[in-house]
């Protein structure tokens, strides 16, 4: 079953509800934060008079408030401490130092500008090697460098292998710092109360987890998990990881509700959001291989320094080692040696994105793997297809364990699909002609469902402490009265369509139509389970979640069945849930409706044999998922492993330096799929993501460390019509481009695949496109008229709109008996908008062009032929296909200029008056006449022998 | 990203939106679409103390094609022009707007408000030079006409001063033998 997605009819209806347009406390008050001006310097005056005046103002937090705060637990023992404000000292641009309450946003932003704070300037650093220089700036003063965590690993006989080697391969890589930009930005309502037990929070926030960032916001409030609640709105506007990095916020809203008596309300400006939320870390890699001369790994070294921004604000540094157990990729390398460190500069602290990890680690990876192919003188198609992983499940010398997969097979179809041996050529011939061409390979190991075990690596194994394991999902499911499966999911969405995909599910499983199952998104601490690890990050709620879900419905199933056994009198065992029902397996007309079962629970418990209740809870955690081994910090770090394989061609203009994407290959192994949409939706999502990292995204800092990327001035990202590609209509000028231009090439002829000819222009596509297109839309589809050569339609089925419209200018048209032509653009409140009036009107005359267009109505072959609109009328698709065959034979016999003279001619004298049509053909007769084709069309009919005719 | 306080009036006629003008001094701003003055708003980058909104003005939507110019008014939107018959006797500002945003910041940005904002990297300034056009605007002393030329300064910067209103752009139509090209190199379609 392949739902249409159910979340995105209220979306689209502007019927999204996000965490601005919910007001859960009424007299809420709104926030605005003061922030730091300066990468780096001590705070030493704080002055909230002016601003506590200023109309509408209620509280002020500062320095002395936030210090009332614990310091976030960190992953690892390091003194860096960590607060949601300054205290003393502000180490990034955009650090909250103030927070201003007052009764609108816009009053609390003209109290901000009257908070007064002195800073005294420190140096700033914000490139990584210069942070970790001798002398660099220390950002904290308790720690000895800025170095927040340094840890070696080493699995396997690395230095043997390098010993060993041929050849040792090394590359230097780096990746940038960006980010994904949700539509939606950070927002907080927050509400400190104090009870009989203590101080109480209660929150809203569109935060998605990972949950065990609750303990770490219980912990900087002091205040215990029991009395900290958290509410995540149904609808949250994208993320990507980086709401995972909100919560520094919510304990910020909390201190201000505290001293404002009120509940507090922030939400986030994309000013505040481009400077002060999250981004994934920039990273500086070496990588070294041990290669044999055929091109086989049998080592690699790896060295990543990640720039974690002013604070290692959990959970970094999980960028680092998220992807520890594939981080050989997808190659049967068996020795690995690995320094992870994390390094603290004057930028923002990072966090989770997308696919976090992945992108540094594949990218140096697969430079890498280019390098040995330069090195060994092999393609580098060919230095993968020699390492990659074969037999599966294959354990990483890191401890990963691949379930499954077949690389091989995957990367031959990408380059299949992408042509690559045509690549290659052509960018050798365009390297000759001093052009720029390149071509990208990547083949990536994508994991799936993170076990958290992995983030005790960051500890050396006797300082861990408690050991973390597991990745758990929790799903209830319940059935009312009248038989609707409610189905309670504490994913926390943002936008992937979980409730789609619960309600496919749950429905296939107990055998109901999709509309009898009700997906119900929320969260609230207090009242939906939840575990460390829930939340929605690193692509865990399909293999996860789902499981949970089938657990949970296969239990309501149980019970169904049991109801169902009391009212047919059987055996719970013989009845299967289908098309709605409760049957007996082998006789289906005994059946009673699965609502009936369920009323019969809710209404007549009696009679059932014990005590019911249709609701059920399921938890599921894959047994894969054990902790970081003390011993040897090998650690299974993902439950499952996806693949990717890509190939990018991509040309540069040598003087204007644009891009132009040649080509671009992808295949997903993407498993079993739950939805073909959502699979669809995340792949060319990804693209386009890939699309903004590789050329436009960047977060960019000054050496001074102010971030120049604070609006979308500078941050760009690619828009739809960057990405929007209108492939078949801009393919057709292109073609016929080629086709033009090339001599070996006299006859064209357009059929179409498929049952029509063409049916009219993709409605949806068609709307998306900018007017700059739309005048080019002429141009394309009636590309064929400007061709200097004949060009024939074969026209079998409908042939409608754009497709009737290229037909048209197509110079002869031959058509199936069965086959219907009409311009019925005037039934969408349209008209044909490439040539078609004209053409048709010059065709069959202007009346029945009129009547035909005016009305939208077809016109059969068999007319269409009597009107001269079709040159013949074939019996069916065969009889089409032999004579064109024919009809091209004839016309290749002929000279290509006495039939481009006669198009030309034709084409430009008919509509003009008789005597300047006559005065061209006279014209271009004349010029035929010095033809070498005429003489030798003359010489062949005077020696009787057939002609060969050359074009000139 | 909330704008400081500022004073707002929606004259009727030009001679009241000229004598509002010069009432603010140097702090007033003329609001057409505001697609550049709205957001300098928002991040408080400035501080007009007086908007003066032109939207109600009498005869400001003015677009006609006479012999040998195409006449546009100051709040003549980019998307109208865009799409009007009469744009086709400046054939370069027909290839040209498409370029400019996107359709739906053209929908609300007006042609005069380009040329008055003189971003270097906007469109309509460079067909405004290209072709030479003429600027006329509205001061306290009377009306007064500049080439397009001499009307920009530097990037960002025109001859208006504060108590000025552009009231129209006059194109010269194009004339038999006359060829026109727009090409334009952005990393991004909008840009």
């Amino acid at each position: 079953m392949n739902l249409a997605r159910i979340e995105d009819p209220a979306l689209l209806c502007g019927q999204g509800r996000f965490l601005d347009d919910l007001d859960p406390l009424p007299g809420t008050l709104t926030a605005a934060i003061v922030r730091s001006p300066f990468p780096h310097a001590q705070i030493t005056g704080f002055d909230a008079s002016r601003a506590l005046a200023s109309p509408g103002m209620t509280a002020v937090i500062g320095p002395a408030q936030t210090a009332e705060l614990r310091p976030f637990p960190l992953s690892v023992r390091t003194p860096m401490p960590y607060l949601a404000g300054a205290t003393d000292r502000v180490r990034f641009v955009g650090e909250p130092v103030a927070v201003v309450v007052a009764t609108d946003r816009y009053l609390a932003e003209d109290a901000a500008e009257l908070v007064d704070v002195d800073y005294e300037e420190l140096p700033a650093v914000t490139d990584t090697r210069a942070a970790l220089a001798a002398y660099a700036p220390r950002l904290h003063p308790e720690a000895e460098s800025n170095v927040a965590t340094d840890r070696t690993f080493s699995f396997g006989p690395v230095d043997e292998a390098f010993a060993a080697a041929d050849h040792i391969v090394r590359g230097d890589y780096s990746f940038p710092r960006y980010s994904s930009m949700p539509l939606e930005c950070y927002c907080v309502v927050a509400n400190w109360t104090e009870t009989a037990e203590g101080p109480a929070v209660e929150a809203w926030a569109n935060f998605h987890g990972p949950f065990s960032m609750i303990p770490v916001l219980a912990g900087s409030l002091g205040v215990p998990a029991a009395r900290l609640r958290l509410h995540v709105p149904a609808d949250i506007g994208g993320s990507f990881g980086i709401k995972a990095g909100i919560y520094p916020y919510v304990t910020l809203m909390a201190l201000a509700s505290k001293h404002a008596g009120r509940a507090v309300r922030w939400t986030e400006d994309r000013l505040e959001h481009l400077v002060a939320s999250s981004a994934g870390a920039d990273r500086l890699m070496r990588f070294e291989a041990a290669v044999t001369a055929d091109g086989i790994v049998t080592a690699m070294r790896a060295d990543l320094v990640d720039n974690v921004g002013a604070y290692l604000r959990p959970p970094e540094p999980s960028t680092l080692y998220r992807c520890f157990g594939n981080i050989t990729g997808a190659y049967c390398i068996p020795a690995v040696s690995i320094r992870a460190r994390a390094v603290v500069t004057n930028k923002t602290p990072t966090g989770l994105n997308r696919g976090f990890g992945g992108q540094q680690l594949y990218f140096g990876l697969e430079r890498l793997m280019d390098k040995v192919a330069a090195v060994t003188g092999l393609d580098p198609a060919e230095v993968r297809r020699r390492n990659f992983v074969r037999e599966f499940p294959y354990r990483t010398p890191t401890g990963g364990i691949y379930d499954s997969g077949d690389y091989r097979q995957a990367f031959d179809l990408a380059l299949k699909n992408a042509d690559y041996d045509a690549l290659r050529a052509e960018q050798e011939a365009a390297r000759a002609r001093g052009e720029y061409f390149g071509i990208g390979l990547a083949a990536v190991v994508d994991p799936s469902a993170t076990n958290i075990g992995y983030v005790g690596l960051a500890t050396p194994a006797p300082a861990r402490g408690r050991g973390k394991s597991g990745s758990t999902e929790l799903v209830r499911i319940s059935v009312d009265p009248g038989g609707v499966v409610s189905v309670l999911l504490g994913t926390v969405p943002q936008g992937q369509g979980h409730a789609t995909v619960a309600r496919q599910v749950v429905a296939d499983r107990l055998g109901l139509p999709p509309e009898q199952v009700r997906p119900v998104v929320e969260m609230d601490t207090a009242t939906t389970p939840w575990t460390i690890t829930s939340g929605s990050y690193s692509s865990r709620f399909a293999p996860l979640l789902t499981s949970a879900l089938a657990e949970a419905a296969d239990q309501i199933a149980a019970m169904i069945r049991i109801a169902g056994a009391v009212l047919l009198q059987a055996n719970p065992a013989e009845l299967e849930l289908a098309a709605g029902l409760v049957r007996d397996k082998n006789d289906h007309g005994r059946s009673v409706t699965f609502r009936h079962a369920a009323g019969l629970v809710h209404w007549d418990s009696g009679s059932l044999p014990a005590a019911l209740s249709l609701y059920a809870a399921a938890a599921f955690t894959p047994p894969q998922a054990v902790a970081a081994a003390a011993a040897d910090d090998t650690i299974n770090s993902s439950l499952c492993y996806g693949f990717v394989a890509d190939v990018a061609a991509v040309r540069i203009d040598p003087q204007t330096l644009q891009v132009r994407i040649e080509k671009l290959a992808t295949v997903h192994d993407a498993g079993t799929v739950l939805n073909q949409a959502l699979l669809e939706g995340q792949v060319h999502g990804a693209i386009a993501h890939a699309l903004g990292g590789a050329f436009y995204e960047e977060m960019v800092y000054s050496d001074d460390g102010q971030p120049a990327s604070g609006t979308f001035l500078d941050y760009l990202c690619p828009t739809s019509y960057t990405v929007i590609t209108w492939e078949m209509r801009q393919r057709m000028a292109e073609r016929f481009a080629e086709i033009d231009a090339d001599r070996g090439i006299r006859v064209v002829v357009i059929s179409s695949a498929g049952k029509h000819f063409s049916s009219g222009g993709d409605l949806a596509g068609f709307m998306e496109v900018d007017p700059v297109d739309f005048t080019d839309l002429g141009h394309n589809v009636t590309a064929a008229a400007r061709s200097p050569k004949p060009v024939v339609a074969a026209i079998d089925g409908y042939c409608f709109g754009v497709g009737l419209e290229i037909a048209l200018s197509c110079d002869i048209r031959l058509a199936t008996a069965r086959s219907e032509f009409a311009l019925p653009e005037v039934k969408l409140g349209m008209i044909p908008g490439s040539g078609g009036t004209q053409r048709l009107a010059r065709l069959i005359g202007l009346s029945r062009a009129k009547y035909h267009v005016m009305t939208g109505s077809r016109i059969s072959a068999a007319q269409a032929e009597d009107w001269g609109l079709v040159a013949e009328v074939c019996a069916d698709a065969g009889a089409l296909d032999d004579a064109v065959a024919a009809l091209t034979g004839t016309l290749l016999g002929y000279s290509p200029l006495s039939l481009r003279t006669a198009k030309e001619v034709l084409d430009r004298g008919v509509d003009g008056p008789l005597y300047t049509g006559i005065e061209l053909e006279r014209k271009a007769y004349a010029m035929l006449r010095s033809s070498a084709d005429f003489a030798e069309g003359v010489a062949a009919f005077t020696e009787k022998r057939k002609p060969d005719f050359q074009g000139r | 990203m909330k704008a400081a306080p500022f004073g707002y009036v929606r004259p009727a006629t030009v001679t009241e939106a000229v004598a509002a003008l010069a009432e603010a001094g140097d702090d007033g701003k003329v609001l057409a679409d505001g697609q550049s003055l709205v957001p300098v708003l928002a991040m408080r980058l400035g501080r007009p103390t007086l908007l003066v909104d032109i939207n109600a003005v009498e005869g400001l939507d003015n677009l006609s094609l006479s012999e040998d110019t195409l006449y546009v008014g100051a709040t003549v939107r980019q998307r109208r022009l865009e799409h009007d018959p009469l744009t086709a006797g400046v054939p370069l500002l027909g290839m040209a707007l498409p370029w400019i945003g996107h359709r739906e910041l053209r929908s609300r940005g007006t042609v005069c408000g380009s040329l008055a904002h003189a971003d270097p990297a906007a469109e309509l300034p460079a067909v405004a030079a290209c072709l030479n056009a003429t600027l006329e605007i509205a001061a306290p002393s009377g009306r007064r006409t500049v080439h397009a030329r001499d009307f920009f300064l530097a990037p960002l910067t025109t001859v208006l001063a504060p108590d000025e209103l552009l009231l129209a752009a006059h194109f010269p139509a194009a004339t038999p033998g006359d060829g026109f090209a727009f090409a334009e190199l952005s990393r991004r379609h909008g840009d």
